[in-house]
Formats: C-alpha cells, structure tokens, sequence
C-alpha cells in the first residue's frame, strides 16, 4: 500500500481541514534535497521560501510556535536541520557528493523502481532502489520505503520503531563490509 | 542542492488525495506551510 492509499486513513483520523497530495516521485525530495521525513517548509505569499525545518515534529512545542509565528508574520527567514538525524551516529558527512551525472543516475533508478513497482515487478523495482541507495546510504525515505516492501508486517497494522533501530544497523553493518571511501560495491 | 532560503519555488503540481492535480501557483498569495510527512 502506497501513495494515497495508504495517505487516506492518516488524513481521515485526523480530520484534516488541509489539503493532503502524494508525492511518489519525490519531486519536493528532490526540490527540497531532503532524504529524511518529516519535514516543514514555509512559503511566503510570493511563492518564496522562508522556512525550512528539517525534522519538523507537530509533536514538538517549538514547531508549532514557528507556525503560529508564521501565521502572524513574525517569523525571521530560517533554516533548521535535526542534530542527529533518524539513524545516523550524529554526524552526515559520510554522506557522498554525487556529481551531477551520478545524481541523474541515481534519480533515474528511483523512477525505474517506481515504474517496476507499478507494473507489478516487486523484485526488480526492490533491486533498482538498492542499487540507488548504494549510490546514497543516507537516504532514509528510500530506504524505508524499501523496508515497507520487504517486510510490510513491519509496518501495517502498526509501524515497528524499535525495529526499524535494529534493522538500520544491521543494514549499515552489511553495507560497512562492501563499501568502503570509494564508494559500494554494486551486487 | 535544493532550494535555499530567499529564493521562489518552482510551481511544481501533485496529485491531490480526491485525484485532483494542485500546483503550487494554486496558492500564490497566501501563506503556504508544506509538512512532508511519511506513514512510516
């Protein structure tokens, strides 16, 4: 289950007033640079970002001020990101520059996977989406929507947390043997 | 990468819960907050 399937039932209990869009090629991932979720970005009324808060929790008493900040007008132009990101040791900077040619490749076998996952080849789009992620390990929106695939008695009907702790690092143990500074190897 | 502070967003479009195509141009003057948000 994906996109607004699997959308609905969050928006429907939570009797959402706003306006709730699916996103299954990560156009905002992509516009945003992002590769973590979830997130907050503030436009103003020129279409011009203002705010941009990484992590952004409606649980969390400080995000909700900066949206009632916003609402009145006084919130300065910003831009926050989490200190320890979901799953990494606090630190991104193992994160590996693309280039531009690399950063097209790796879009490109997101879309493919999508499309294989669409045409009902669950195997071959779960191989593209590795494959991209070797490119870029700390992208946890693929990553996970990679988990969901493998292991959706993890997700539905409730969402495992602590396993998805323990999973990650197991993950990145086997990553830590085929990759190394420059870069993974390719299976 | 990606867009920084300052700077206009490009009128992307998604697709609405109800099917419906919305741009972001759609909302050109007002305040718009985008929440990314995941079911998992």
């Amino acid at each position: 289950m994906s996109g607004a399937e699997a959308a609905r039932p969050w928006h429907e209990a939570a009797k959402a007033t706003f306006l709730t869009a699916v996103d299954p090629d990560n156009v905002l991932g992509r516009l945003f640079d992002y590769k973590s979720i979830p997130n907050a970005f503030f436009l103003d009324e020129t279409g011009t970002l203002v705010g941009k808060w990484l992590g952004f929790s409606v649980d969390q008493p400080e995000c909700l001020e900066a949206v009632d900040r916003f609402r009145a007008g006084s919130l300065e132009p910003f831009e926050r990101a989490p200190q320890k990101p979901f799953g990494t040791t606090g630190s991104v900077s193992g994160t590996p520059v693309l280039s531009d040619l690399e950063r097209e490749l790796y879009e490109k076998r997101v879309r493919l996977g999508a499309e294989l996952l669409a045409a009902g080849k669950k195997e071959q789009a779960i191989a593209e989406w590795r494959k991209a992620l070797s490119m870029d390990p700390e992208n946890f929106v693929l990553r996970k929507q990679i988990w969901m695939l493998l292991y959706p008695e993890k997700f539905f009907p409730e969402i495992d947390y602590d396993w998805q702790k323990e999973h990650l690092a197991r993950e990145r143990a086997q990553e830590a043997e085929t990759c190394g500074p420059e870069g993974c190897l390719l299976k | 990468m990606g867009v920084n502070i300052g700077k206009s967003i490009p009128d992307i479009a998604l697709t609405a819960l109800d099917g419906r195509t919305v741009r972001l141009s759609d909302f050109r003057g007002k305040k718009l907050l985008i929440f990314v948000w995941a079911s998992w």
